[in-house]
């Protein structure tokens, strides 16, 4: 206890030694000079929100930091378009001149590697910042891959106000692409002349057969004869025809102007590959591998499309993409021709889907870079921007959010272009998920298409192979994908879904080859609710 | 020092006539170590307990978890299912199609592999041959060839319209039309067999080599001077004596072949069709191929497949058991 007294007088005598110490004055010479510049510190947000089935208008204030502030990031992009791999790296040169504290790292894989891969990087947690995806229905892509927990929105604080004037109208749809109000994707491929339904040909390989190049055949017969005469005057095969889930790239352009190029009859509300218009097609194409006019062999597409770019082949049936594709096989001497797929005799009774959703890249649900991969996707998305400028003058593909009109140069593309403005190959389909905003929820499709994955083109590849009859395979498969359709649509409206068949058949939508629009929509027959 | 007590062994002991074993009761091996040994024993296996309970152990366990799930391989599970995979399963053609595939394709495997092997094994052990060397090499060299390197040049040899041992065939006259090796539904499944045989040939030559060396010497010598032949002792010395150890490599050819994936994936896909559809190959498009992945789903045909596995390992036991006793009558 007698210590206190004197630890209180050792404390004193410190406080007055360090009070008595010398001190350093620090002094400050003030310069004024005005610096007029306007910085952006913070910016108002507003943005609608949906709070129990509600639309909310919410403003909030964000700051805005400076380009000294931000931290250096690495975003991690990834997609499956390997020719255009070298653009990519001057894609993210270009976006760092602008953004130099985001390095933007953008691999490409091959297409079917790259579908393998990219779930094992989301399994292990170590996805992209930013990736490419298409799933069987593209419509519902967006809601698959919430259901898989792939996905994040884009950062809507970062976009401009004019950011979804770069689209057509009717470009962002809740539940197909937006969510809350909050934007997942974007259309990158317009959805007209973008898509399946060409026919190339080897037009040194028509030469050598004594045809003229340029007149190519139009209809059933006479694609038959032309083949018949180029197996006779040539040691060419007259098509290439890839096969397994690969024979959609010859099966859309045959079946889609005979009938439609969907295994689902929207007019029915049923899967179709057993309906008798999906036969007619198959015995006409598999005349063609009965008689040796196709290379032979169980080819994928990379296959397929080498024997048609270096003259083992004729022609070859794909998509809108095949000239940059073909660019980068390096067969300089390629005289390609691009043409409309042909018909049957009696006329064209069919169409191409016209995609409702060319959504294709999202956020990685697994980022922590959402702002800075929603800069990078604002950047990418400029109408005459580099990404834009550069992906159509390269002859890459369309893109609805620039004029391409203005920036195609590439003769394949434009060709590709033509011909889908002269024949009008793809009409908009009814849209079920359009006609009942519960489909989003359904699992009635995708239960049906998982009972065997790709099953209508692995079968048909079988028989074409083999030369078997394929009607008795075709009922099988329809009734077992209708059984398990039907069935689920039935479990899922007991458990409340406001679902049923109704949703998926439109039989007001009488001509196939005439776009659904708007005014059918307000024909369409809705199912019954319990209530009613 | 070690301090190892003393383990009781077995014992035969004559009675009326027979032999009768006595079991004793083994004690563990932990038990029979005391002390600063015990610490030093544990420690030497420690490394293998943490592999194969991280690389064995817990995928197997795993995959039953996954297996009453309905989970496609991202996020939590959450959704149990109890058998519902397996009743879907059940009814799954395709898994069944694949099922009967795998088997078909590991007995023919097994059938043409072993006897050719052996032959080789045989032939390469007789002191005669000149070059016995190189002969191994040439056979064991496409054991280093990667199975997916292998599926791929076989693609093209066996391609109908640029292969060139279709250019071959047709050329000699032997066939008229090139045939359509890996499209054909007959032939799919029978070259995807003569190719793995071709690859993995080697590996059990070098096997049936190890056991024909275990067989005494001196029996072929008294074979010799009772007048045999070579197929005489073959038939009556050596494959007597090496039966135990082929049993052993008749279920390791077996269960291998059951494997076979990379020449699916890299030859046929499991075309044309689904004909060389294989289970490993059903379950590797069930969880990473085909989209939405279904994991539990995959998991469920993967612990399905994994039983039959561990049956044709269970009935190999039992076989390997036979043959050994039967091999003590002949002394060796």
């Amino acid at each position: 206890m007698k210590r206190k007294p004197l630890l209180i007088v050792i404390f004193l005598l410190i406080a007055a030694a360090a009070a008595c110490a010398p001190q350093t004055v620090e002094v400050t010479r003030v310069v004024t000079e005005t610096v007029t510049e306007e910085i952006e510190v913070t910016r108002v947000v507003t943005e609608t929100i949906e709070v129990e089935g509600e639309e909310v208008e919410v403003t909030r204030v964000v700051e805005v930091m400076t380009e000294e502030e931000m931290e250096p990031v690495t975003l991690r992009v990834m997609n499956w378009s390997q020719e255009q791999a070298d653009f990519y790296e001057q894609v993210a040169a270009e976006f760092q001149n602008e953004y130099p504290h985001i390095t933007v790292e953008w691999d490409t894989l091959e297409q079917g590697q790259y579908r393998e891969t990219l779930p094992l990087m989301f399994q292990s947690g170590d996805s992209p910042d930013i990736f490419f995806w298409l799933g069987g229905d593209r419509v519902l892509t967006m809601a698959e891959l919430l259901d898989q927990n792939w996905v994040a929105p884009m950062d809507n604080t970062v976009l401009p106000d004019d950011f979804y004037d770069r689209w057509p109208e009717g470009s962002f749809l809740e539940g197909i692409n937006v969510v809350n109000s909050l934007p997942y994707s974007f259309p990158f491929n317009d959805n007209f002349v973008w898509g399946p339904g060409y026919m190339y040909t080897n037009k040194d390989v028509f030469r050598a057969a004594g045809l003229d190049p340029d007149v190519p055949p139009t209809t059933w017969s006479e694609l038959r004869t032309t083949c018949e005469t180029i197996a006779e005057n040539t040691d060419a095969f007259c098509l290439a025809v890839p096969l397994g889930n690969d024979l959609q790239r010859t099966w859309y352009p045959l079946s889609g102007m005979n009938f439609t190029d969907s295994f689902f009859d929207y007019q029915q509300g049923r899967f179709n590959i057993d309906d008798e218009r999906q036969l007619e097609t198959f015995n006409y194409l598999q005349g063609f591998f009965n008689d040796g006019l196709v290379v032979p062999g169980n080819n994928d597409k990379d296959f397929a499309r080498q024997s048609m770019a270096n003259g083992q082949a004729a022609i070859y049936f794909g998509g809108a993409w095949m000239p940059s594709v073909f660019a980068g096989y390096e067969v300089p001497d390629l005289d390609l021709g691009v043409f409309p797929p042909v018909m049957p005799d009696d006329g064209r009774a069919g169409s191409l889907r016209q995609s409702f959703s060319e959504n294709k890249f999202y956020i990685s649900a697994q980022s922590t870079h959402r702002t800075e991969a929603t800069l990078f996707l604002e950047w990418m998305t400029r109408p005459d921007g580099f990404f834009a400028t550069e992906y159509l003058a390269q002859g890459f593909g369309t893109l609805p959010f620039s004029d391409m009109g203005q920036y195609v140069t590439d003769e394949g593309l434009l060709q590709v272009i033509d011909v889908a403005n002269e024949n009008n190959l793809r009409v908009a389909y009814p849209e079920p998920v359009v006609a009942c905003a519960d489909v989003a929820q359904s699992k009635a499709v995708s239960n049906a298409n998982s009972l065997t994955r790709n099953w209508e083109f692995i079968a048909m590849s079988e028989a074409l192979l083999n030369g078997e009859d394929f009607s008795g395979t075709a009922a099988e498969i329809a009734e077992a994908k209708n059984g398990e359709f039907l069935t689920t649509l039935e479990e899922e409206a007991a458990a409340g879904l406001m679902i049923g068949v109704e949703c998926f058949a439109f039989p007001e939508w009488e001509d196939i080859t005439q776009a659904y629009d708007s005014a059918l929509y307000e024909t369409h027959q809705m199912p019954a609710s319990d209530d009613s | 020092m070690a301090r190892f007590s003393t383990s009781q062994t077995a014992a035969a002991v004559p009675l009326n006539g027979r032999i009768k074993k006595r079991r004793t009761k083994s004690i563990p091996l932990i038990q029979q170590v005391a002390g600063a040994d015990r610490f030093w024993v544990m420690l030497f296996l420690l490394p293998f307990i943490i592999l194969y309970t991280s690389f064995t152990l817990w995928p197997l366990l795993a995959t039953i978890i996954y297996s009453f799930f309905d989970w496609d391989g991202n996020g939590p599970l959450e959704l149990f299912i109890r058998l519902e995979n397996y009743i879907t399963i059940a009814r799954d053609p395709l898994f069944w199609l694949s099922f009967r595939n795998t088997l078909v394709f590991a007995l023919i495997n097994t059938a043409i592999k072993l006897p050719l092997s052996l032959m080789a094994a045989i032939l390469l052990t007789r002191k005669w041959l000149w070059g016995q060397r190189l002969f191994r090499t040439v056979y064991f060299a496409p054991l280093v060839i990667p199975v997916a390197m292998a599926g791929l040049i076989f693609q093209l040899l066996l391609h109908p319209a640029n292969g060139a041992i279709n250019d071959l065939l047709t050329s000699t006259g032997l066939v008229q039309r090139p045939i359509d090796f890996l499209g054909n539904e007959r032939l799919a499944l029978l070259s995807l067999v003569i190719v793995s045989v071709w690859q993995i040939f080697g590996q059990y030559m070098i096997y049936w080599m190890a056991a024909l060396q275990n067989v005494p010497e001196a029996l072929y010598e008294a074979a010799e001077l009772d007048g045999a032949g070579e197929w005489k002792k073959l038939v009556h010395i050596t494959l007597p004596i090496i039966r135990p150890v082929a049993i052993i490599i008749l279920f390791l050819a077996f269960v291998n072949a059951l494997k076979v994936f990379g020449l699916v994936v890299t030859m046929t896909g499991g075309g044309p069709g689904f004909q060389t559809y294989v289970v490993p190959y059903f379950i590797y498009t069930q969880a990473l191929v085909d989209f939405p992945f279904r994991y539990g789903y995959a998991s469920a045909a993967a612990v399905l497949f994994g039983v039959t596995i561990l049956l044709a390992v269970t009935v190999q036991g039992y076989f390997v058991r036979r043959a050994e006793a039967d091999r003590k009558d002949y002394g060796v």
